[in-house]
């Protein structure tokens, strides 16, 4: 049994965290991170140091996606989020799907309006994969 | 009340001289042309709390352009990425919407204050 679990909480006012004991028995609650501000998807990234993602969608100042580095105990925003080329005309109204991809940092955003965004160094440039999806409900990954 | 835009006239007056370009006159041209601009709380974070910032610029679109290159985190809590101004954000040039002016090309003078207002929403 792992030392420790990390539950990633995505609720309308923010991420809440909690970390389990080795017993499960308690759970120590950390958050909200981006208090305030709805979070429709969170990634526990276990890959090399571990990092957690979150995407913080605030319909009246746009769209953020935060990373913590201690598996949620201090977050900060990554340098940049998914967005559209400014000759697109369109704008992310939304990040409803966070994955992990096959490399390491590799992250992929599902996002409305419908396209599929992807991060080669752990979210900090993001480019557009797919930019005529229907709506994405969800983004898995799987190397075989 | 008729507001003089002074630095446009000073800018011309001195055009080409040598004395406009020394540091200290470029200090107080930026002085002269300065535009206030007022940030909401929740915004705040992304120029290190400042509740205001002081802007050089001729109009709305150079004001926030000054911002998207000083903070850029504050520019795209204001605008999203094809340059237009979010949804829910509101301008105000003096007590005036920039929609009821000309927008982004809204003229600014010294003196003027840019407010950025959130609409207040909820039940």
């Amino acid at each position: 049994m792992a030392e420790t679990l990390v539950l990633a909480i995505g609720t309308r006012k923010g991420l809440f965290v909690a970390h389990g004991s080795k017993g499960r028995k308690k759970f120590a609650l950390h958050g909200p991170f981006g208090a305030g501000v709805a979070v429709y998807s969170a990634l526990i990234d276990t890959r090399g140091s571990g990092r957690l993602y979150a995407s913080s969608c605030n319909a009246f100042f746009g769209m953020k996606v935060l990373v913590s580095r201690d598996m949620g105990k201090k977050f900060k925003e990554t340098a940049s989020a998914p967005a559209f080329p400014k000759d697109d005309g369109r704008a992310l109204a939304n990040i409803w799907a966070l994955e992990a991809g096959a490399d390491k940092k590799e992250i992929l955003a599902g996002v409305e309006p419908a396209s599929l965004f992807r991060s080669t160094d752990g979210g900090d440039e993001w480019e557009c994969l797919f930019d005529s999806l229907p709506p994405i409900h969800c983004v898995k990954v799987a190397a075989v | 009340m008729v507001v003089w835009p002074v630095a446009p006239v000073l800018r011309s007056a001195f055009s080409g001289s040598r004395r406009l370009r020394s540091g200290r006159w470029q200090r107080i041209m930026r002085l002269i042309m300065a535009i206030t601009l007022f940030i909401p709380p929740p915004l705040r974070p992304e120029c290190g709390g400042a509740a205001e910032l002081v802007v050089e610029a001729d109009t709305v679109q150079a004001a926030l352009l000054a911002i998207a290159a000083s903070h850029p985190g504050l520019y795209r809590g204001v605008c999203h990425e094809t340059g237009a101004v979010r949804r829910h954000i509101n301008l105000f040039v003096n007590n005036d919407h920039i929609r009821d002016r000309q927008g982004l090309d809204t003229p600014l003078v010294a003196g003027d204050t840019l407010c950025i207002l959130p609409a207040v929403s909820g039940g």
